[in-house]
């Protein structure tokens, strides 16, 4: 084996700033114009604060129990067990309504801030999570993508940057403010964030998220901070695993100082549930209202494969779900924030039309997708599914999921969906 | 200055340790350069050769509760820690992403711990015996639903992720094979004392898997999945990108793939297949994988000599984004990548923080950066940097870090450069800093030399095994 | 001899002197192999300390051990910890038959129910405690406060030396001596003692035994 440190340059001078970022752009880590913007003062997305939230129910959330057909004797024919009773669904008209735990929701739709779009999946569909997540979340049934929609739009973001916007300033080292595309609030990065240009770091808990050094030794932390920088940065090393391991490190540290500022400068009466989705929703908050100009912000919430004991379950999650957005939409709304982000929940997908053995429900196909805030215009949309003329006894779907997606390209984020998605998609009038 | 082995077949052999387990110190690395490389893989990929009832009195001496769920874990990373069968415990690691199974929905440490003991015992036999095993564990059956898969009601969650997951992989089956061989694992159910035929549950009807026809049981279906070409496959690719490399040839994934079918299924086969290849001792071979927080943390403490394994550990390694007993999914850990997002980057960082503070100084057998530099008898900032990077990275990293370190270590705390390094004045537990945050002259090299080692243990290839 | 030299001698023999206190008892010939082989080991200038991981030395003088979480700091949640096993634990053993389970269930059942009400009665006791206590803390602060000023006061105004105050500290009262707490705590024990007897008459002590060695770490034969 070759010694791998024979083949390395020694560049041992100080870096300015200027060739910091040139050397960055190099790299392909963020698009030359993406750095200038972030090294002005002037935010360049500023009048265009709009952001979206994108939250996926983990595991096939029941979409049949979440927009329940109170009104079909088939549904409680295929559900003797686990159907939920007519006189406890909460009615959105004569036909369907939530789950019982769905009141956030059912206040919601009463003023016209929530569209319920049912039916939406994808041809041919897949009933293994994991390939089903990746559909969903490259928006590409077809092949086995190795970016994400999201991640897609961030890229074409990054270049689409007009150069007139920016002004040149004159910013000490240290001292610029970050703006940050995204934001994704998981310990892993899902699949629909990954880019070609864009590192989005996941933040799960911000006060972890620090470099920290022995405590007993505070004074030395400026200067293994930046001993720590001129190493990443220097760190000449051609290996993809080297700099993919390059990029997330400078991105964490980056990243890591402007959060704790926001953190710490937050305020609100606004009380949210126990648990780790109230607690990153909140997070989320405090980053809209603290303007760090995200655009995308990611979020999961675990536990809805319910194969067995579905009724508690859904119960719980969904309660969880309907009171944590509460609380978020009234914090957002107390900061002025309320119209500026649009939150899209959806699951990878539904779940069959019978009930199980175990009181639960096995892997399906369509479900709902709920869409939430900013520029929403409430209502319903789509079809709800025949429950009895199915596809090997599961929903057929009637909008295709990246419908959805280019409604909210197009028309809330103001960008392209067909370069995005790779072609052209209808939008739904949900906005 | 101790020898740093360019030896060749040395480094040969740090490699193959490096990937057989979870790090090592000089002493557990001695023996296997004494025997050679070939011997030290025949030693390592059968476990059973080596006597590990150092291991086991040491187990004997600890107080584990087994139906403790913080405990198990504990358990399990004193047995990655003092083990001297180190690709036993890799193996258990392996196949417990494998056949993921997750404690926060089974709710029963002492379940997950059986299973653990189970996959020990199979890990380098037959996959066969493996499987069948897996199929009639009580967590496993608790955790995909089968002890609500019954015959008039089948529930399809075990025979999906027997196929998908633990044996052929996606595009191999339809959805008519999930449900028949959902079928065929009716009444498969756990008691306390362990698995339970309930025959009053099971469909005893003619069953179509595969594209074969007969009345079957778990167990022929356990037998016609271990059969398929497409397993061989399947397994030979998650084994090297576990232990080789993340984007192998197709023609080393068939290799191994043939190993599978040629040696009737064997694991220990086909393991020692992937270490002998030249695959495996090439140079791109060396440093392509990210250690798993399993391998970060327990590396960094035998590393450090820590003798306690402290009741935060497995926290840390959960917040580093590996939970023992408690993938994420069935699909385990994805690992690779998915191991340095932001987030969990920062984790690994302030991880080596804490090995490097003070925090361990009261442990008589642990070893602060400032004592083996002493012991060493290092005197000039060169030496020290070049003796950490060769412990630590083995010397891969660019000349400009070295630099770079170098201008680190010789400075004082407010950056600018100090003449001399001093060598005798570092281990005083006693002196704290002083109040405005200065620090005494004598403490100024003790902070040095952690910042030094916490510095090389955030390099990137620090993370690399 | 140099100073690093000097250290390494004095590791040596501070090393040899614990390993031979440790040997002193059984000095077999094997034994003074291991101690030869280890004090070599010592002089290969290897950076470890020896008697650890893997070296030939059998005596390490600290033990690998694990560090478990600490429990209750408090001194009345110390008191609380309930030695009983818990329902989850009890279903572990492999000989309960189907009515021992039935009747498990339903002692435990009851059991929780009166733990909850009890512990319902404590906790604002608890409460009302710490409120006390927080606002005799700060009418103390308060009075040490205007002792304090007076005290300055009255050296401004007379230009004498004050008496020194008091140096008085604050003793806080302790929950386990609050009568009302205690009492409940009482009960709870009690309840526990009540329940320890109930459960070991539904389930024997041979299957008390087979829990507590499951816990130890016995395995099924299968899994062996």
């Amino acid at each position: 084996m070759t010694n791998p440190s024979s083949i390395y340059n020694s560049i041992n001078k100080s870096i300015s700033r200027r060739d910091f970022l040139a050397g960055l752009a190099a790299l392909g880590i963020l698009g030359q114009q993406q750095l200038e913007a972030f090294a002005s003062q002037i935010d360049p997305l500023a009048g265009a604060e709009r952001s979206i939230l994108v939250i996926q129910l983990n595991g096939g959330n029941d979409g049949i129990n979440t927009i329940i057909p109170y009104a079909s004797g088939a549904y409680y024919d295929a559900r003797p067990k686990i159907a939920i009773k007519q006189a406890d669904v909460l009615h959105i008209d004569d036909k369907v309504g939530f789950h019982p735990s769905l009141t956030a929701f059912q206040e919601f739709y009463t003023q016209g801030k929530l569209a319920v779009i049912q039916g939406v999946g994808y041809p041919e569909p897949n009933r293994s999570h994991f390939r089903s997540i990746e559909i969903w979340q490259t928006a590409q049934p077809e092949i086995i993508g190795d970016t994400g929609w999201l991640g897609r739009y961030l890229d074409h973001l990054s270049i689409s940057q007009s150069p007139g916007k920016v002004v040149k300033a004159s910013i000490e080292p240290g001292k610029e403010k970050i703006a940050m595309l995204a934001v994704n609030v998981d310990p892993l990065l899902p699949k629909s964030l990954l880019a070609r240009k864009v590192a989005v770091p996941s933040v799960s808990d911000v006060q972890a998220f620090r470099f920290k050094v022995d405590p007993l030794y505070q004074a030395d932390r400026a200067l293994q901070l930046e001993a720590f920088n001129d190493i990443y940065q220097n760190f000449d090393d051609n290996r993809p695993v080297v700099k993919k391991l390059r990029t997330s490190g400078l991105a964490a540290n980056r990243a890591s100082e402007r959060l704790l500022d926001l953190v710490k400068g937050h305020k609100t009466t606004v009380k949210y549930p126990d648990g780790k989705l109230g607690s990153s929703l909140k997070f989320i908050a405090q980053m809209v209202s603290g303007g760090i100009g995200a655009k995308v912000y990611t979020l999961g919430y675990d536990g809805f494969d319910t194969h067995a004991g579905e009724l508690r379950t859904q119960t719980n999650l969904l309660a969880g779900l309907g009171k944590s957005l509460s609380a978020f939409q009234e914090d957002l709304k107390q900061h002025g924030c309320d119209d500026k982000v649009m939150v899209l929940v959806f699951s990878e997908f539904g779940r069959r039309v019978a009930e199980n053995g175990g009181g639960g429900t096995d892997h399906g196909t369509a479900g709902p997708c709920l869409v939430l805030g900013g520029g929403v215009k409430g209502g319903l949309y789509g079809q709800y599914p025949s429950l009895t003329e199915l596809d090997h006894g599961d929903l057929k779907f009637n909008v295709d999921f990246r419908t959805v997606y280019a409604t909210i390209l197009d028309r809330w984020l103001g960008a392209d969906s067909r370069e995005v998605l790779g072609k052209n998609f209808d939008n739904l009038d949900f906005c | 200055m101790p020898n740093r082995n360019k030896n060749k077949n040395d480094q040969q052999i740090r490699h193959l340790l490096s990937r057989a387990g979870f790090g090592f110190t000089p002493e557990e690395l001695a023996p296997y350069l004494e025997m050679g490389y070939s011997s030290a893989l025949d030693r390592l990929t059968s476990p059973s050769s080596t006597d590990n009832s150092a291991l086991d009195k040491m187990l004997a001496e600890q107080s584990f509760d087994f139906t403790n769920p913080d405990d198990i874990k504990r358990w399990w990373l004193f047995r990655m820690m003092f083990t001297r069968r180190p690709l036993e415990e890799k193996m258990t690691l392996f196949w417990h992403g494998h056949f993921a199974t997750s404690d926060n929905k089974v709710r029963n440490p002492y379940a997950m711990y059986v299973q653990n003991c189970t996959i020990r015992k199979h890990a380098f036999g037959k996959f066969d015996d493996l499987l069948l095993a897996m199929s009639k564990d009580p967590a496993m059956i608790e955790w995909l639903d089968n002890q609500q898969n019954r015959k008039n009601k089948p529930n399809e969650n075990y025979a999906r992720e027997v196929m998908e997951l633990f044996t052929m992989g996606i595009g191999n089956y339809t959805e008519q094979d999930v449900k028949e061989g959902a079928r065929a694992f009716t009444g498969w159910q756990a008691k306390p004392d362990g698995f339970f035929f309930n025959s009053g549950q099971h469909d005893n009807g003619s069953k179509t898997f595969l594209g074969r026809t007969g009345n079957f049981n778990g167990e022929d279906i356990v037998n016609i999945l271990a059969n398929q070409k497409a397993t061989g496959h399947y397994l030979a690719g998650k084994l090297i990108r576990f232990f080789a490399l993340y984007n192998p040839s197709n023609s080393f994934v068939d290799e191994i793939a043939g190993v599978y079918k040629k040696s009737d299924h064997n694991i220990g086969a086909m393991v020692s297949a992937i270490f002998s290849s030249h695959n495996f001792s090439s140079n791109l071979c060396f440093h392509s994988l990210i250690k798993s927080p399993c391998e970060y943390v327990v590396g960094m403490l035998k590393t450090f000599q820590v003798s306690q394994v402290d009741a935060e550990v497995p926290r840390l390694m959960a917040a580093m984004g590996q939970n023992l007993f408690n993938p994420p999914s069935v699909k385990g850990w994805d690992g690779g990548e998915n191991w340095i997002a932001s987030d969990v980057m920062m984790e690994r960082f302030n991880f080596a923080t804490r090995m490097i503070s003070q925090k361990f100084d009261y442990l008589e057998k642990y070893s602060s950066p400032a004592k083996i530099a002493a012991e060493q008898g290092l005197s000039t900032a060169a030496e020290t940097v070049d003796y950490f990077l060769g412990l630590l990275v083995e010397n891969d990293a660019p000349p400009a870090v070295r630099e770079r370190l170098i201008k680190y270590v010789s400075s004082d705390m407010t950056g600018k450069p100090m003449t001399n390094l001093m060598t005798n004045s570092m281990t005083n537990p006693a002196a704290k800093p002083l109040a405005s945050g200065k620090l005494p002259e004598d403490k100024v090299l003790d902070a040095r030399l952690r910042g030094l080692v916490h510095l090389i243990m955030t390099l990137p290839t620090y993370q690399l095994t | 001899m140099s100073k690093s030299a000097r250290l390494l001698f004095l590791i040596v023999c501070f090393s040899t002197y614990c390993q031979a206190e440790a040997f002193a008892k059984s000095r077999s010939v094997e034994d003074s192999i291991n101690q030869e082989s280890s004090l070599k080991a010592r002089h290969s200038a290897s950076p470890f300390a020896v008697g650890n991981f893997f070296s030939a030395s059998a005596a390490a003088a600290v033990k690998p051990s694990v560090e478990k979480r600490p429990g209750p700091k408090d001194v009345i949640g110390q008191q609380l910890v309930d030695a009983n096993p818990t329902l989850e634990q009890v279903r572990l053993i492999p000989s309960l038959d189907g009515p021992q389970r039935k009747q498990v269930n339903e002692l435990f059942n009851v059991y929780r129910s009166d733990l909850k009400l009890l512990n319902e009665q404590l906790r604002p006791l608890r409460e009302e405690f710490k409120a006390r206590l927080k606002s005799e803390k700060e009418k103390f602060d308060k009075d040490k406060q205007d002792r304090d000023k007076l005290a300055k006061e009255t050296l401004a105004k007379e230009k004498q030396e004050p008496i020194k105050a008091e140096s008085a500290r604050f003793v806080p009262a302790k929950e386990e001596e609050d009568a009302a707490i205690i009492a409940v705590v009482g009960k709870i024990k009690e309840r526990q003692n009540q329940f320890t007897e109930a459960l070991n008459k539904v389930v024997s002590p041979a299957q008390m035994l087979e829990l507590e060695q499951l816990r130890r770490g016995k395995v099924p034969a299968y899994a062996q």
